[in-house]
């Protein structure tokens, strides 16, 4: 074993090589200088130990587990905005569909109330002939007593009769210009039931005199 | 290749930490947490950020586990976020290093030379810093070093001859100065 010299200690340290440490220290034993720096090195490694830091953390643990928790969270979280967003997308849809079907109603639904189909068409041509027949009729039983009888009620029905017979006339060329307009087909079997009655409350009040005299 | 600092074999935690398993870090916590944050109290000079940097270690340690292969030693592997989290601390918040508090300083007012080493260390530079505080502060092999700052173990050795001659002549100046 060749012997260690002070020049050497410096690659000893640097090197941090045991074999050559444990020779210098052995050289150390009779040199005073390289003591001295062993002693400095020494010292500045053991006041290191004494520098590990410990102190009580509490909630540390608690705050890395809901930190990794939240980590593992957005997929979920990200299946919830997409839950969420798809509903809202579901929700605007819909409402833009009642509001279109609001605005752009079929013809099955609004068109079939107010306009009246072909067939329906028939129909209330038949209805107002039926009560043309029944008018006419009444009207040739009651001209008579209109013509004949003079009193304030009279007078008042003479005056209703003309007022719907022109109520009528109207609406019967009106109704020639939009035949599918159900409401004008409406109000004319109106004013047609109300001749009808009227008709016939002449009729009735005829016989009622008739019966009293 | 794991540090005693990590009885059950580090392989098998990582393998733990791999499928999921909450149970996995928190043996990790218990074995290194106090470590951990020593390590990150001297990097960054404070306590609270010093506990941050320790939270965020774990969540990388989960983040980044697919891709640990097992190149390094497991515990080599975690250091080294720990390290490269305080640096990065340091270069963003760029916050004043915590002076010892008052009670501290009280209370060790008897081992001066322990305080001035510590302010001799805040002094030098980060790599020599990092060398003798996992060296010397927390006792890791050169080996380890070496895979925690991804350096030659020669380079780590050097850095640490290097930190402990400047802290040397830093004491020196402090004892002449008194």
């Amino acid at each position: 074993m060749t012997e260690f010299r002070c020049e050497q200690l410096e690659q000893a340290l640097r090197e941090d090589d045991a074999e050559m440490l444990a020779a210098a220290r052995r050289h150390a034993e009779t040199c005073g200088a390289c003591r001295a720096e062993l002693e400095q090195w020494d010292s500045i490694s053991s006041l290191a130990r004494s520098l590990h830091r410990d102190w009580e953390s509490p909630g540390l643990w608690e705050r890395i587990q809901e930190s990794l928790s939240a980590e593992t969270q957005p997929k979920a979280s990200l299946w919830h905005v997409w839950r969420f967003a798809f509903a809202a997308v579901a929700v605007v849809v819909i409402s833009v569909a009642v509001v279109w079907m609001i605005h752009h109603p079929s013809p099955d639904t609004a068109e079939g109330r107010l306009f009246l189909t072909e067939r329906a068409l028939a129909e209330a041509k038949l209805r107002e002939d039926a009560y043309v027949e029944s008018i006419d009729k009444l009207s040739r039983l009651a001209q008579p007593v209109l013509d004949r009888v003079s009193s304030p009620l009279m007078d008042s029905y003479r005056e209703k009769l003309t007022l719907l017979d022109t109520a009528i006339a109207e609406l019967k060329t009106e109704a020639g210009h939009n035949t599918l307009n159900a409401r004008l087909r409406n109000e004319l079997a109106n004013l047609y039931r109300e001749k009808q009655k009227t008709l016939s409350e002449v009729l009735a009040y005829a016989n009622n005199s008739s019966t009293a005299r | 290749m794991d540090s005693p600092a990590f009885p059950a074999a580090g392989q098998d935690l990582a393998a733990q930490i791999r499928q999921g398993s909450a149970g996995a870090f928190e043996r990790l916590y218990q074995s290194q947490g106090a470590r951990l944050k020593s390590i990150a109290y001297h990097l960054l000079g404070n306590r609270p950020d010093a506990e941050d940097a320790v939270q965020e270690t774990f969540l990388k340690v989960y983040r980044s586990i697919g891709t640990y292969h097992g190149q390094a030693a497991f515990s080599s592997w975690v250091y080294r976020i720990l390290v490269n989290t305080c640096t990065d601390v340091r270069r963003g918040r760029k916050r004043r290093a915590e002076e010892p508090d008052n009670q501290q300083r009280g209370r060790e007012s008897s081992v001066a030379l322990k305080i001035a080493l510590e302010r001799a260390l805040v002094e030098l530079n980060p790599k020599h810093r990092t060398v003798f505080l996992l060296a010397e502060v927390e006792g890791l092999k050169h080996s380890e070093i070496a895979e925690i700052l991804e350096i030659p173990e020669g380079t780590s050795k050097n850095w640490l001859f290097e930190a402990k001659q400047a802290l040397k002549r830093a004491l020196a100046r402090r004892e002449k100065g008194q």
